[in-house]
């Protein structure tokens, strides 16, 4: 009896279970709007390192929760590694950003506690060095040799180098250069008694003559700094020798970047302060011993003449270099064409290029005024102009009509100690100048034809001692 | 009923196999030792008596050993013996000393003591150092394990006393260091204080500079004594 009756309650529980399961579906549910939160506006936001950020977003929602929203801002790199850091807890942002220089993502969280339902809203945060762009000045005040800082955003900065190392660099300025390859800012600074490297980020010094150039010991003439075009090698050039470092180009590393420099390339030349790199696997230079082009090739530590012919016989010129700069960069190749100033035993100037590895310009300057006495040169990033000047006078040259024209005349006091063209951001023409020993930097804006922008300067810099170069940093 | 009672017993048979536990398979056997080497370690090494700035007539070189089995808290002794396809000379080129494994150790590396016998200016000699049955060790497993080390039974050692060229200098040559020659390298320790210039231990850095120094000193040298020339008529260059 007792096995009937548990056999019949399972039979009924099997017909239960499959009746239950195959009963239709009326579809009668009651749907209830949820709460719904968005973030606005959109927004960017670039920030100098150690500064604080404040950011107070719109919150809307559809229907208010009885209990406070969650809110979480985090920050995490792009492109990169590292973990996200939680900035804060708090509804409006407001927090000091110590991350290293780059690019990030700040992430803006809010949670509706009833429904746990997230919004999210994504901003680009570019973090800055302090120091993240800016025009270094090499100049001598007080019997020692300063570097300061002038940023993007007209900061001036005065004695980085001096505060961040607590010390005094004795001696005069002799230049200020930089690298910058994938965040591995380089800063060299020579002075006539050492040259220093600086952590371009901080201006913290981290080496000095011995772990830099070892065996090299006076220094007086303007040097040369530059990556060859793969960034693979520093090239510097120092009273007239060669020298290659690793660069971090080729998966190397920053510590490997940061070792000595080479011994000087053998071989009997004397370089004027001018690296061209314009070739992927050759970067030329010019020896004003025997008055030739010279290159080398990447991750070489060799010195050879160059041997094409073309406009010119590279290996034969037979003329002095006074100048130098780049000009015009093939973006889709990128390399370009580079400038030399040169001038033959009767004082004539000419202008001579090298394009990637062929000999482009060679060209007598002609129809300039005071061409013969000019000191500085700077050539522009894309029209092909020169921009020389004199003691006092900024004059263009016109490559193309081969002819020249004044620009711009300081006041009488003044002696201009260098030019460079600002080739990131606005078109500036960038002039320093010593008013006796206390020296001067001059913004030019540039129009779309090369002129000055009003016919003069548009900002001025002072504080300086007297200034001896100019040298931009990334 | 009974039918009822064999579908209970079934099912609780079932589960009661279902439920057994499985024995985990475990090593059983002698214990073993074998030579072993990394993913990229070459097969043979190569040892000369050149490569060294001060005249040595003696020299160790390690290999490393790992056995297989546990580790036990009492020194081992290990046995290795010349193989099939030794010239060496045992006594006069090569000593295999009797080693131990020490007490609590997996791995261990052996010391074989070469010899600068006067043969070794003229010839290279080779010694295949292999592992012999010792009281507490018979040959280990061998093959590659999924670290990707591999276990070995022998070694390949070509001993000398001539400049033979190291196995970090590719044939096809050596940056700007250029073809190996028995000439430049001896020109290279002379000029430079090094016996090894393996990337890895002078660094990348030198790797790229030390061409410019020996450029200089080669420079200096041909001034006074004209060209370097090597053993098969080559000018000694760097670059």
């Amino acid at each position: 009896m007792r096995r009937h009756i548990f056999s019949d309650v399972l039979w009924l529980c099997v017909v239960a279970i499959v009746a239950f399961s195959c009963q239709r579906d009326k579809q009668n549910y009651v749907f209830e709007k949820l709460n719904k939160v968005s973030i606005s506006p959109d927004s960017a936001f670039a920030i100098t390192q150690y500064d604080t950020l404040k950011f107070a977003p719109v919150y809307t929602d559809t229907k208010p929760p009885g209990v406070p929203y969650k809110y979480e801002w985090v920050i995490y790199l792009q492109n990169g590694s590292g973990s996200p850091v939680t900035l804060s807890a708090e509804r409006n942002l407001k927090a000091a950003i110590k991350q290293s220089p780059g690019v990030y993502t700040l992430q803006c969280r809010v949670t509706d506690p009833e429904t746990g339902i997230v919004a999210v809203k994504l901003y680009k945060v570019t973090v800055n060095g302090k120091f993240y762009s800016g025009w270094m000045v090499a100049n001598t005040r007080n019997n020692s040799a300063h570097l300061d800082f002038i940023r993007v955003d007209d900061a001036l900065i005065l004695d980085p180098a001096g505060l961040a190392n607590n010390t005094t660099y004795s001696g005069k300025a002799i230049a200020a250069l930089s690298t910058n390859n994938s965040g591995t800012a380089i800063i060299l600074f020579f002075t006539t008694n050492g040259v220093f490297r600086f952590n371009g980020n901080d201006f913290f010094q981290n080496a000095g003559t011995d772990k830099l150039l070892p065996g090299a010991s006076a220094f007086s003439t303007l040097p040369a700094y530059s990556l060859n075009v793969l960034a693979s090698e520093q090239l510097l050039i120092s009273e007239g020798g060669l020298y290659g470092g690793i660069s971090t180009g080729f998966g190397m590393t920053e510590a490997q970047a940061l070792k000595p420099f080479s011994d000087r390339y053998n071989g009997d030349y004397y370089l004027f302060p001018g690296l061209a790199a314009s070739s992927f696997y050759t970067t030329y230079v010019y020896d004003n011993k025997y008055k030739r082009f010279m290159q080398t090739g990447y991750d070489t530590r060799t010195l050879l003449p160059s041997a094409v012919n073309g406009s010119f016989d590279m290996g034969n010129v037979g003329k002095t270099a006074i100048g130098f700069d780049r000009g015009a960069l093939d973006n889709a190749y990128p390399t370009g064409e580079y400038f030399f100033i040169m001038q033959d035993e009767n004082n004539n100037r000419y202008v001579y290029s090298i394009n990637k590895d062929a000999p482009a310009m060679n060209q007598l300057i002609g129809n300039s005024p005071e061409i013969g006495t000019a000191k500085y040169f700077a050539t522009a990033s894309s029209l092909k102009q020169l921009y020389y000047a004199t003691d006092s006078k900024i004059y263009l040259y016109d490559m193309i009509a081969n002819s020249s024209e004044l620009l711009y005349t300081f006041p009488a006091g003044y002696k201009i100690a260098d030019i460079k063209i600002q080739r990131t951001g606005t078109a500036r023409l960038v002039v320093a100048a010593n008013k006796g020993t206390a020296g001067e930097v001059f913004y030019f804006e540039l129009n779309v034809r090369g002129r000055l922008v009003n016919e003069t300067f548009s900002k001025k810099f002072q504080g300086f001692g007297e200034i001896v170069q100019v040298g931009f940093k990334n | 009923m009974k039918k009822l009672l064999f579908l209970i017993s079934i099912v609780i048979a079932a589960f009661g196999i279902a439920c057994k536990k499985q024995d985990v398979p475990l090593f059983s056997g002698k214990n073993g030792i074998s030579f072993y080497k990394g993913p990229y370690d070459p097969d043979s090494l190569g040892y000369s008596f050149a490569f060294s700035l001060v005249e040595k007539q003696r020299d160790t070189i390690f290999i490393p050993m790992r056995i297989t089995g546990p580790a036990n808290h009492v020194a081992r002794a290990i046995a290795v013996k010349a193989g099939d396809g030794t010239t060496a000379r045992e006594g006069k080129d090569f000593i295999l000393p009797e080693a131990t494994l020490p007490a609590d150790s997996l791995t261990v590396n052996y010391p074989v003591i070469v010899l600068n016998s006067p043969e070794m200016k003229n010839g290279t000699f080779r010694l295949v150092v292999q592992v012999a049955p010792s009281k507490d060790f018979e040959l280990g497993a061998l093959g590659k394990e999924i670290g990707g080390t591999t276990n070995v039974a022998s070694m390949i050692i070509n001993i000398s006393a001539q400049l033979i060229r190291p196995s970090y200098w590719p044939a096809g040559g050596y940056g700007d260091f250029g073809l190996f020659s028995q000439v430049k390298f001896k020109f290279m320790m002379e000029a430079t204080g090094l016996t090894n210039f393996d990337s890895d231990v002078i660094g990348i850095d030198q790797y790229y500079n030390l061409p410019v120094v020996l450029q200089r000193k080669l420079a200096e040298y041909e001034a006074i004594n004209g060209p370097l020339v090597d053993e098969d008529g080559l000018r000694v260059t760097f670059n």
